[in-house]
């Protein structure tokens, strides 16, 4: 896939913005601090040298008054034993890192599960009707606002059901979008169900008071094992779908 | 002590403890216990430039991004996979680290007073990791990131801040476009690029900040990461279906541990967990606020505006104004005491501070008010009279407990630095016939450069020095970990020990 003088993969493709900006980034990352990690620290290096002898000293103390006994003594004298420590350290710190990266394994869905989701984005009916301007009305308006219908911007809340198998699985309401509730109203659900099949109901009002429901989906369907199945909406179609 | 007092002093015993080990195998000065803040800063570097090169690489598209990170790990994985688990690795790290960093500070009651600032602008640096770390894991577009990505989104939909369910753009297969991904990039720059900011806000208030670990710590660290990244390379889950939902996830525990609690409990308890945390953790410098002593008090006719303790100052509390009282000096040192942590360091600092004057003139240019050098200089008497072996320790509050050792005297202050190198001057002379300075380990100091200072000081790299009259072989320094208690009790037997062949000898007065 990267060919290194033809096509979008090109590696000149990578390697012109990379000569380019990386000189400013690493010059950035260089000057905020990186450089200080290269420069000898003659100090430091001369107190850890005192600090060093001054421990070996009291060890050396302990030893003669301990005799051949063997006593508690700072690894840091002892150069092998010393690199083991810091070696341990970074093996721990590395199976740390290594362990708690991937594990333990997290199961989202069980085997045999599949997921419903109830997506749909759908607008209420008016809460007031629309009303016919009359002549009058109109020549009252501004030539540029002269629309024949008076329409309010306020929607109406929408219910919405799911029925899975005669038990329903989800019931509830959203109210429309925007401070003047003029925008649609929005679902998005989830749900676990065993894979299979199965017979499934989706009903909605979308303001229609006179009704118990104003649209509506009776379907049997074959869930399929991890499948991510879509109870949604087709706006221009008015129709509920499963997908 | 109630409880939680306790529980921190127990996390404060296991640090101590911990650290202790590490001393021995990497010194002070390594010892990654200490380190913590500059090991997370330096990971983020090794995240930074491991990214811009896996970004040279990436294709920000639908299906590109998952087959460049495939080639990456797999056909390139002798270099752009192991820059793949560098990024990976070092990111984790950094969670690691920080968590680490949080808890000692808290357990060492780091988090209060005047040090309010850094705990605070912690906080937002936790959150701008997370988004930095998460937005990166999209970026693969495996199952995991399938996963990541509408868990995030949903979790972002319960606040209702959008019209529509953001959710909704991840339903099924083709949802996505390449714009998507060029979207992700943008937050997967800027994401970091503000925690950057943010870390550098979090350090802003200290004067020399430390942000570079020591080199060897730095060496080994990246090490560590590279064999990580050899042994156990990052892999990709399969590629990301929207139309497909995953089972079984390898999740990056370090970032994602709370996407299974999202999914038990749901957004609203997540949601409440996150804000609740964050709020408390932000409001706990004042969860009591801290008693703390009066600021270090400038005497303006004793000032002759040196800046040497504006210049020792660690916490940046001191700053240099014009003079404002006629006096023929150009600068006055003037303290903030929001910033000041009545360390005593600048009063060390300060060339006035001698006690070789007469009681009553016993004023410093700069001091502490409630231990000011009148009251040092009694306890140094004190300690003079009461040291039978003829040797003074002088200690610091937070580190080793020098009371009580047979044949000497303490002299206890908030930190070593404090103490002049004239009061060790006069100690000598006035018969002491050893002096002990006992603090706190290399890069140990609660005061952050109180042990340096006084080791450049006494050494003669740093002003005031010790005088050259004042015999060596009558100074000892110890830097160990409050629990060295052996350490410490070796030293003064062999302190002792020494003393004994150095015979008394008279301080010529000069």
């Amino acid at each position: 896939m990267f060919d290194f003088f033809k096509g979008d993969n090109a590696v000149w493709f990578y390697a012109v913005p990379f000569a380019v900006f990386a000189p400013i980034y690493f010059s950035f990352v260089w000057h905020i601090g990186v450089k200080n990690l290269f420069r000898p620290d003659v100090e430091k290096r001369e107190r850890k040298r005192l600090q060093r002898e001054h421990h070996e000293r009291i060890e050396k103390r302990r030893e003669a008054k301990a005799g051949t006994r063997q006593r508690e003594a700072h690894i840091a004298t002892k150069p092998s034993k010393y690199w083991i420590a810091q070696a341990a350290t970074y093996a721990l710190f590395m199976a740390v890192l290594g362990v708690f990266s991937v594990h333990p394994t997290y199961s989202y869905l069980g085997a045999g599960e599949a997921q419903i989701k109830l997506n749909l984005s759908h607008p209420g009916q008016r809460v007031e009707a629309c009303v016919k301007r009359t002549k009058a009305e109109l020549a009252a308006l501004a030539p540029n606002m002269r629309a024949k219908m008076k329409c309010s911007r306020e929607r109406s809340v929408v219910k919405l059901e799911l029925e899975v198998d005669g038990q329903i699985l989800f019931k509830g309401e959203a109210a429309p979008a925007g401070l003047r509730r003029d925008g649609s109203s929005s679902f998005y659900e989830k749900f676990f169900i065993t894979a299979g099949k199965h017979h499934m109901t989706v009903r909605m009002n979308d303001g229609d008071s006179s009704k118990a429901f104003t649209h509506m989906l009776s379907k049997d369907v074959d869930v399929k094992p991890t499948q991510n199945l879509i109870v949604g909406f087709h706006q221009n179609e008015n129709t509920f779908y499963y997908k | 002590m109630n409880v939680l007092t306790s529980i921190r002093i127990f996390i404060q015993n296991v640090f101590l403890r911990a650290e202790k080990g590490f001393d021995r195998a990497f010194g002070p000065e390594w010892n990654p216990v200490r380190q913590l803040g500059t090991v997370a800063f330096y990971q983020f570097f090794v995240a930074a430039i491991t990214g811009i090169i896996l970004y040279v690489f990436f294709e920000t598209s639908v299906d590109g991004a998952y087959s460049s990170v495939e080639y990456l790990t797999n056909d390139q994985w002798w270099f752009g996979g192991v820059m793949r688990s560098l990024h990976r690795y070092s990111s984790d790290g950094m969670v690691l680290a920080m968590g680490l960093h949080l808890l000692r500070e808290w357990s060492f009651d780091r988090y209060r007073g005047v040090r309010w600032y850094a705990w605070f602008t912690g906080v937002p640096v936790i959150w701008l990791l997370y988004v930095s770390g998460l937005s990166g894991y999209w970026l693969v577009w495996d199952e995991l990131a399938q996963y990541v990505a509408i868990g995030s989104m949903e979790w972002l939909d319960w606040l209702n801040i959008f019209g529509k369910p953001v959710a909704s753009n991840f339903l099924a297969e083709g949802s996505l476009t390449d714009r998507f991904f060029t979207l992700l990039v943008f937050m997967h720059i800027f994401a970091p690029l503000f925690l950057l900011f943010m870390m550098w806000i979090h350090v802003i208030r200290v004067t020399q900040p430390k942000i570079n670990p020591p080199r060897g710590l730095a060496i080994g660290t990246t090490l560590a990461l590279t064999a990580l990244s050899l042994i156990k390379p990052a892999v990709s889950h399969a590629k990301a279906n929207l139309d497909v939902i995953p089972t079984d996830l390898d999740l990056d525990w370090f970032y994602m541990g709370f996407y299974p609690l999202f999914d038990a409990w749901g957004p609203g308890v997540l949601w409440a967990l996150a804000i609740g945390g964050s709020v408390f953790l932000s409001v706990m410098p004042w969860l009591p606020p801290m008693r703390q002593a009066a600021a270090a008090r400038v005497t303006l006719d004793k000032c002759n505006g040196c800046k040497r303790c504006y210049e020792d100052c660690p916490y940046g509390a001191i700053t240099m104004v014009p003079r404002s009282d006629g006096l023929p000096y150009e600068q006055e040192a003037v303290v903030d005491p929001a910033m000041c942590t009545r360390c005593g360091i600048c009063v060390g600092a300060c060339p006035t501070s001698t006690p070789f004057r007469a009681e009553g003139e016993l004023i410093t240019g700069i001091d502490l008010v409630d231990l000011p050098l009148k009251a040092m200089r009694k306890m140094v008497d004190v300690a003079l009279q009461n040291a039978t072996d003829g040797i003074v320790i002088v200690g610091c509050d937070h580190g080793q407990k020098v009371e009580g050792i047979a044949g000497t005297a303490a002299v206890k202050l908030p930190c070593v630095s404090h103490m002049p190198p004239s009061f060790i001057d006069y100690m000598i002379s006035e018969g002491a016939r050893g002096v002990l300075v006992a603090g706190c380990p290399d890069c140990g100091c609660r005061f952050r450069y109180g042990v340096k200072w006084m080791q450049d000081r006494l050494e003669g790299r740093r002003d005031p020095y010790l005088r050259r009259r004042v015999p060596r072989e009558r100074i000892r320094t110890l830097w160990a970990s409050p629990l060295d208690v052996d350490l410490l009790h070796d030293t003064v037997a062999d302190f002792k020990a020494d003393l004994e062949a150095f015979p008394g000898k008279e301080i010529p007065d000069v």
